[in-house]
């Protein structure tokens, strides 16, 4: 969904070759990526895979043990006070000063960086939604009003890049369709985000690309749908002599026969269709196949293609680390 | 890069609207009225006896002590505290000054005295154990560090806004004490002579340098030094707000340093050594009133130097931890 | 439009607010933290390099004793001097004869009567006695009592062993020491009472006499009975020679049935004892 506008090739935030170890045990192994301008860039891994201890890099909260962050082209550990200029964020939940109003909130985080004023924070204010609790105390807010005096802290010194750390956790799904919109916006007027998640399916709505983390290392980056195309689709077949269609499949040379646990189909697509045989090939060979089964006095019930979702993918890469 | 004042700023309002000053201010109200009202029953007691009779009342005191020096059941160690005590009285006998007019500066000067070693650090911790740990427990360190402020710049301000709540709560507790006892005692006495410059060496005191002087002088003098002391229980409780996640766990180890110090001091202990530790020095007052400290061999100057290299040393620690940290949670 | 301006005074309102808290606080914490560095300062200077302090303003005269007999007397004021029967040592109520005696002579002469001070010491001899009325509080004691009470001379006489070991087994005592310190002790007992005269021309001085102590230590009774007589009435034959002073007998009291009137250690009077060396001085004293 990336536009073609010089602009959005910026880069705004770059991640090389970064590495960190605590004690002796190695937990980011390697994790390079680039966030252009303009762009939502999703950061998806499983619950362990080092995501959060990536994001805390990025915004000094842990020093890497080597590799450079640059934002903007400044380096945020040799440099926070520059780098950091540009980016908003939040890291796991929107923790506020509860004995303070959200406008304290904000005047304090205000007062952390030059220039921010109290149009600008009245700016936020009205940006999130929020002009009518932002005088209350931030200990009676509830989550999702927490998480936008998050976001308006987040954006008071108009960042290039927020970062936002599984940002739908706890939203009702009313809330979380508004976070999405909401995004977007902030997207579309030239900012660049970068929201982590470990659910495929948020980060296939939400967005342009993608970089997949497991166990430390950066497995796969690139345009969500590029990603999804390049991955694998099945076919399956269901006929009424299977192991006669099976021998005849085998002999196929552009025919790879998937076994039962070798596949990654969700269970509720083959259900009822115990004898199912699941291949990958060409989507061109499949009439003539057909037309050979039907030739050799093999019916066929059903041929169906399976597109893999995001999840498939996603296992498939990092099964394949774990076999590597 | 935002001033450093402004993030002065910022702790200072933090401090104040977590109602960590209310709540010192609410310990002093409470307490002090406590003391006061002891202190009256011991005063109305002391005046049934002897009619007013100061000199009378001293030479009691002289008396009492120098009988408890003659028991062979008390340590060697508090005789030496009471033979230095009994020459001190002696001297303000022999120059009839009365040493505990009661009134409110004499209750304060008393008060003061005794808060030095423990309830003061008290109120100092209730502050400073929270000031970094208080952060990371409630998830806002994170908010904090990722602005783009240096580290050491936020530790310094955390650092600037301790040292202006230290100074808070050492003057509150001497305004309140003495607002709260001159309802009883009267408001009188600033101007009362009293003697400082006694030099203890073993058993004996040397009054050769002793010089009166006004009392409110004294409590001036007292404040400062218990300033002093209370700045450097401030940077280590610091430094443990940085190394402990937990206020409680922060807050519980530095009170446990001090009632080991207090309890240490009392003891009088043989164990030389001791007069190293920072707990056992914070009694500076001591030395403005003469009496022997509680290791032999320590003086005002020896204790201002273990308290100020713990004090180096604990900022050190703090400002190398906090820059360097990983915030892992 | 309406709502704009709305949020914009709220908004000057509530930054206010810190503003005006940050600036209050901030003065004021300042404001201390110079005063205690000044405090601090200035303790260090006290120090190191102390001035001469101010002048002590100029002592008011303590009371004195006015003279004139006790009945016309509104108060009576004591003065209790001594050893350890002063103190009261042995007397599980801690009052001995002192204050009780003061008690009963303010019931039976119907006024108050008070204790200006009771400045004994457990094991004070006669010659350390002399050394302390010199003492400021001694002097202030002495000079504004109407009556000096005081025992003296038995640790000059008795006190062999000097190591914690204990008086009332005087396993150590001869006769023959006893005789020797007796002349000494004398005139000990002489140079104090002469002493408190000189400090108060008036008081009547009660010296409460001394009593054997070793009655039941057949080795020595009879031997230390006799220096006991010699002693009260050398310090009686003083007494007569002041002309206001008083020897309240007590070696009579604890002769006979001596466990109802001596302590646990068997040297000093128990509350018992000390009230019938009380009853005696009240006597005297009417």
């Amino acid at each position: 969904m990336s536009t073609n506008t010089p602009k959005a090739q910026e880069t705004v935030l770059s991640v090389q070759g970064l590495k960190k170890s605590i004690g002796r045990k190695e937990i980011i192994k390697g994790v390079s990526f680039d966030v252009r301008a303009g762009e939502i860039f999703g950061f998806l891994g499983p619950n362990g895979s080092g995501k959060t201890t990536t994001i805390r890099m990025l915004v000094d909260l842990i020093k890497p043990t080597s590799g450079r962050i640059l934002v903007c082209g400044e380096d945020v550990n040799r440099n926070p006070e520059r780098a950091l200029r540009h980016v908003g964020c939040i890291v796991e939940n929107p923790e506020m000063y509860g004995y303070l109003t959200g406008w304290e909130n904000l005047e304090h985080f205000a007062r952390m960086q030059e220039g921010i004023t109290a149009e600008r924070i009245a700016e936020v204010v009205e940006i999130v939604g929020m002009d009518r609790r932002i005088h209350d105390k931030v200990k009676t807010y509830s989550l999702g009003m927490r998480q936008r005096l998050g976001i308006a802290q987040a954006l008071l010194g108009k960042p290039k890049l927020l970062i936002l750390d599984e940002p739908t956790n706890g939203l009702d799904p009313l809330g979380i369709k508004e976070l999405r919109a909401f995004i977007r916006r902030l997207a579309d007027g030239g900012m660049s985000l970068f929201i982590s998640s470990h659910l495929l399916s948020e980060i296939q709505l939400m967005c342009d690309r993608v970089a997949i983390i497991a166990r430390g290392e950066v497995i796969a980056v690139g345009d969500v749908d590029e990603l999804v195309s390049q991955a694998d689709t099945y076919t399956v077949w269901l006929l009424d002599r299977p192991e006669a269609g099976k021998a005849m499949l085998e002999a196929d040379p552009g025919v790879r026969l998937i076994g039962e646990h070798e596949h990654r189909i969700d269970d509720s697509i083959l259900a009822g269709m115990p004898e199912a045989i699941i291949t990958v090939m060409e989507e061109d060979r499949i009439a003539g196949t057909v037309a050979r089964f039907v030739g050799a006095g093999i019916g066929v019930k059903a041929v169906q293609r399976v597109s893999p979702s995001l999840e498939e993918l996603f296992l498939g890469l990092t099964e394949g680390e774990k076999i590597g | 890069m935002a001033n450093l004042l402004a993030l002065v700023q910022n702790e200072t309002i933090k401090v104040w609207k977590k109602k960590r000053f209310a709540v010192v201010v609410l310990i002093l109200l409470i307490l002090i009225p406590v003391f006061v009202y002891a202190q009256m029953k011991i005063a109305q007691n002391s005046a049934e006896k002897f009619k007013g009779d100061w000199r009378a009342e001293l030479q009691n005191r002289i008396t009492d002590n120098t009988r408890a020096l003659g028991s062979d059941r008390i340590p060697e160690e508090w005789k030496k505290w009471r033979r230095a005590l009994v020459q001190q009285l002696q001297y303000y006998l022999d120059h009839d000054i009365n040493p505990q007019t009661p009134n409110a500066v004499t209750f304060t000067r008393g008060f003061m005295d005794n808060a030095v070693t423990l309830f003061i650090p008290l109120m100092v911790l209730a502050i400073a154990s929270d000031l970094v740990s208080g952060e990371r427990s409630t998830g806002t360190i994170k908010m904090l560090l990722t602005r783009p402020v240096r580290r050491w710049r936020i530790l310094f301000s955390k650092l600037v806004t301790l040292t202006l709540y230290v100074s808070l709560i050492i003057v509150s507790t001497v305004v309140l004490c003495y607002l709260i006892s001159g309802l009883v005692f009267g408001y009188r006495g600033w101007g009362e002579p009293i003697f400082v410059g006694f030099q203890v060496s073993g058993a004996d005191v040397n009054t050769s340098a002793v010089h009166a002087i006004p009392q409110y002088l004294y409590v001036l003098m007292q404040a400062g030094l218990i300033w002093f002391a209370s700045m450097t229980v401030a940077i280590l409780a610091l430094m443990v707000s940085v190394l402990v996640r937990s206020t409680a766990a922060s807050f519980v180890t530095m009170m446990a340093a001090i009632i080991a110090g207090a309890i240490l001091t009392n003891m009088a202990s043989s164990w030389h050594s001791a007069k190293y530790l920072f707990n056992v020095n914070l009694e500076l007052t001591s030395y403005l009133q003469g009496t022997p400290p509680p290791i032999e061999g320590m003086t005002l100057g020896f204790s201002l130097c273990v308290l100020g290299l713990w004090a180096l040393a604990g900022l050190v620690v703090s400002f190398a931890v906090f820059t360097k940290q990983d915030i892992l949670n | 439009m309406e709502k704009d301006t709305g949020i914009e005074r709220e908004r000057e309102r509530r930054m206010g607010s810190t503003t005006w808290l940050w600036r209050g606080l901030g003065t004021a914490a300042l404001a201390c933290l110079l005063l205690l560095l000044a405090g601090f300062g200035w303790a260090l200077k006290d120090q190191w390099m102390p001035t001469a302090g101010m002048a002590v303003p100029e002592a008011s005269p303590p009371p004195a004793a006015t003279g004139g007999s006790l009945a016309g007397k509104p108060e009576i004021l004591i003065a209790a001097l001594g050893d350890s029967l002063t103190v009261g040592t042995g007397d599980a109520t801690g009052n001995g004869y002192v204050k009780t005696a003061a008690e009963a002579l303010a019931k039976a002469m119907d006024k108050p009567v008070r204790v200006v001070n009771n400045l004994a010491l457990g094991g004070l001899r006669a010659d350390q006695l002399l050394e302390r009325l010199d003492d400021t509080g001694f002097v202030n004691a002495i000079r504004q009592a109407d009556v000096v009470m005081l025992t003296i001379g038995g640790n000059d006489l008795f006190q062999f062993a000097t190591n914690g070991g204990s008086m009332a087994q005087g396993s150590d005592i001869s006769p023959a020491q006893l005789e020797s310190r007796l002349p000494e002790a004398e005139n000990r007992l002489r140079d104090v009472l002469a002493k408190i005269r000189s400090l108060n021309g008036t008081a009547r001085i009660v010296y409460v006499g001394l009593y054997n102590p070793f009655y039941d230590l057949e080795r020595i009774r009879v031997e230390a009975s006799d220096i006991v007589q010699r002693w009260n009435a050398y310090a009686h034959h003083l007494a007569v020679a002041d002309g206001n002073a008083t020897v309240v007998a007590t070696y009579d009291l604890f002769e006979s049935d001596i466990a109802r009137f001596l302590s646990s250690d068997h040297f000093h009077p128990n509350e018992a004892g000390y009230a019938r060396i009380a009853d005696r001085i009240v006597q005297v004293l009417q």
